[in-house]
């Protein structure tokens, strides 16, 4: 029983990580972040400021 | 302006590069700012909130400029967030002591019509200097507001705040000033806006239209693109050919470019301003500055002075960051022997232990070490020094074809080598840009660190800071030399001039080195626990599967078998069991290793390397290094990690220091700094430069690097 659930922690974690892995050379080569740490979400500043200018039109 | 129901005000921070931009940035939001990599000679673009008076004051930094033309892109980015976003305020930093070429920016930015605030920053030094200022005059010269501030120290940041929200509640405080620019130009200025004028309503949404005739009379490109848009064919054909006639009158006239009169008169404009304004005390002391750069910045010594302050950085962070090291290592070997207890054995247990703790542990026993030299960095930066180095390196970079412009991406660049590319977006000339890109890779970024401290700590212990400061001095030696051939061959021509800032001695705040600091070390733990998690985890499983099963050599249970039995039986003693089993595990581990997918990978590419020194493990920890420098170190971990019986940091340690000697430790050390950055930095460099010179800038470090190692190898080899 206990392989069975090692075996699907690790069958998960790996999916993860390829899954996050796949998703972070994604966003480097679509240039959709400045930083190398923002994989999981986009911290450039130059699409904040168009968000925020976007938001403040609505307004 | 009408007020948002949640009182939200939005400010821009504008101003010359120096002026103190970061620390009145740091003053205003505190501890709840956003850091994001972004353009400019201080390189981190800055968001951040202020909760103030029932206020959320959202304050944005923009690149610092001297000026808002469209000669650079940080001008552009600067301006078209100004045009573009129209902030509730645009608060214009001003270096107190240095007002004449600090208010240029703000002549444009009175131009630009917008709600200002003036922040007189550095009051402390310009009272110091004894000069006496009408403050309220000067305002009501400029038309808004002036706060004395001293951002090191935070005054003044609640009355520059009170002033933000008196004009954001009245936008129309301060009387409008337009700065003349002489009968000549204003008669051309008027025909053109009465032209626009026509057009008044698709263009005054956007500018305000003086300031876009005056844009039109200096040819300003974007203006052009832009207006194209706007007005139909017909008229912006009129437009331009009006604006043509225009300029060429005023050079008939007044015999010169109209940019070069608009220039002077805003020149002028804030001569005179100052002039009604200030009462200077005459100087005849050298101030401290001077005396300080007669030894920093003397032709001689200056050079020598910067690589021993260089190398006593190095000494320092390996003194001092070996004892949190080797405490962080103690908590990771623990933690690991109490997992191996916990735990039964199995692939989870592997996984967590040679895969997450071996990997990113790996990593993360650096972070204070890593620490301190952002700290020393900071502290160079931050006091003015590093300008100094600039300085000091443009007589070299003058030989070289470049200036000291280029050193400024090329400092920046170790930190991290992504702000460094976006950096050299301040150079003009596209040539002087692309060699300063292509020998940026050469600056030891932060990613790099961890392996030269693994490296060097294995292999060199007592001269660990030496040995990685002669890496650092490698680079910067490789990058001059790289620099001379590409401008001889791909990318000739002259450098363009160019005046070296350098700005006062400044002493550095705690709280601006300590956020300088976290800045950088919150990418690297964000990496550590992100992108480099992922990795270790991908790694380890390329590194147990597919499994061995029973295809062994040898029949190594067999051996094992009869070891244990002739333990029992007396045969031999405790010790000889543990060894001779420990022997005959390690052939397996390795055996496992060589089979599984990264193995292979491995055996595949030691080919390639082998003449460098390096194995198959060396080799592959080279490829992992491509998503990331410091995967190199989380994949030597890993990969030790599962040939090592005790699963501490030191054996890992002493695993690595029996496998190589110290010849293919340094040798590897100057592959990992030679060859192309990391793929994020790839990725930018693209974005910047264009396909065609990503793919030259990774076939030539490659190269490079391949055969600079092959050559201190072979050579080496002979001696040792």
């Amino acid at each position: 029983m206990f392989r069975i659930i090692e075996i699907i922690i690790i069958a998960l974690t790996g999916a993860a990580a390829v899954g996050f892995f796949i998703r972070y050379f994604i966003n480097e080569i679509k240039g959709k972040k400045t930083c190398a740490s923002c994989a999981v979400k986009d911290f450039c500043v130059e699409s904040k400021i168009k968000k925020e200018g976007k938001r403040r039109k609505e307004h | 302006m009408v007020e948002t129901k949640d009182k939200e005000v939005i400010i821009a921070l504008a101003g010359s590069p120096n002026s103190g931009k970061t620390s009145i940035f740091n003053n205003l939001t505190g501890a709840m700012q956003h850091v994001g990599n972004y353009p400019g000679v201080t390189v981190e673009q800055k968001t951040g909130l202020r909760k103030y008076k029932g206020y959320t004051i959202k304050v944005f930094d923009l690149p610092g400029t001297y000026s808002l033309t469209a000669y650079t892109l940080e001008e552009l980015v600067a301006r078209n967030y100004i045009i573009n976003e129209r902030p509730d305020i645009v608060v214009s930093i001003v270096d107190s002591s240095n007002l004449l070429r600090n208010l240029y920016l703000s002549t444009q930015l009175i131009e630009l019509d917008v709600p200002l605030v003036f922040a007189f920053n550095m009051s402390d030094v310009f009272k110091k200097s004894g000069t006496e200022i009408n403050l309220s005059l000067l305002s009501q010269l400029l038309g808004a507001p002036i706060v004395q501030t001293v951002g090191s120290k935070g005054t003044g940041t609640n009355e520059l705040l009170d002033k933000i929200l008196e004009v954001y509640k009245n936008p129309q405080t301060g009387k409008k000033v337009n700065i003349k620019y002489g009968d000549e130009l204003e008669n051309e200025l008027s025909k053109i806006i009465k032209l626009l004028k026509k057009d008044e309503a698709k263009l005054s949404q956007k500018f305000n239209l003086r300031w876009l005739s005056i844009k039109l009379l200096e040819r300003d490109r974007e203006v052009l693109k832009s207006l194209e848009v706007l007005l139909e064919e017909k008229k912006y054909k009129d437009l331009v050919k009006m604006v043509e006639n225009s300029i060429n009158h005023i050079k008939n006239v007044l015999r010169d470019m109209p940019e070069t009169i608009i220039a002077e008169s805003r020149y002028g404009f804030i001569n005179g301003a100052l002039k009604e304004t200030l009462k200077e005390k005459p100087q005849n002391e050298i101030s401290a500055s001077d005396r300080i750069d007669r030894i920093l910045i003397n032709r001689i010594l200056g050079l020598p002075v910067f690589a021993i302050i260089m190398w006593l950085m190095f000494q320092l962070v390996f003194k001092i960051g070996d004892y949190p090291m080797n405490w962080l290592a103690l908590g990771f070997s623990k933690l690991s022997q109490l997992l191996s207890n916990l735990m039964p054995t199995g692939l989870l247990k592997s996984l967590l232990i040679d895969g997450i703790i071996g990997g990113v542990g790996g990593i993360l026993v650096f972070t204070p070490k890593v620490m301190l030299l952002f700290i020393s960095i900071a502290l160079l930066e931050d006091s003015g020094y590093m300008a100094r180095v600039a300085f000091i390196m443009d007589r070299i970079m003058h030989k070289i074809g470049l200036h000291g412009k280029s050193f400024i991406p090329m400092l920046i660049g170790f930190g991290c080598t992504i702000p460094a590319y976006m950096c050299t977006r301040t150079l003009e000339n596209r040539n002087d840009r692309m060699i300063t890109m292509h020998i940026n890779t050469f600056m030891s970024c932060g990613g790099r660190l961890p392996v030269y401290i693994l490296f060097a700590g294995i292999f060199f212990p007592k001269n660990a800071g030496n040995i990685i400061f002669s890496i650092y001095v490698i680079g910067i030696v490789i990058a001059v030399l790289m620099a001379k051939l590409l401008r001889a061959t791909r990318f000739r021509g002259e450098a363009e001039p160019f005046v070296m800032e350098l700005p006062n001695y400044r002493v550095p705040t705690v709280k601006g080195v300590m956020i300088h600091m976290w800045e950088r070390t919150w990418q690297y733990l964000k990496k550590a626990g992100t992108i480099i998690l992922a990795i270790s985890i991908i790694m380890w499983i390329l590194f147990t599967f597919p499994r061995i099963g029973n295809a062994y050599s040898e029949d190594y249970s067999k051996q094992l078998a009869r070891l244990e039995q002739s333990f029992k039986s007396g045969d031999i003693s405790e010790k000889e069991y543990k060894d001779t089993s420990g022997v005959i595990e390690g052939k397996m581990a390795a055996e496992e290793l060589s089979y599984s997918a990264a193995g292979r990978i491995g055996y595949f590419v030691e080919p390639v390397f082998e003449p460098l020194g390096f194995d198959w493990r060396l080799s592959l920890a080279s490829i992992s290094g491509i998503a990331g420098k410091e995967v190199v170190v989380s994949t030597m971990g890993t990969l030790f990690s599962l040939t090592t019986e005790n699963k501490d940091s030191p054996s890992i340690r002493n695993a690595i220091a029996e496998q190589y000697n110290p010849l293919v430790g340094y040798n590897f050390m100057l592959f990992s700094l030679l060859y192309f950055p990391c793929v994020a930095s790839l990725a930018v460099f693209k974005k910047e430069a264009g396909t065609k010179e990503l793919l030259f800038q990774i076939g030539y470090t490659l190269g490079l690097a391949w055969v600079i190692s092959f050559i201190v190898f072979q050579i080496g080899r002979i001696f040792l």
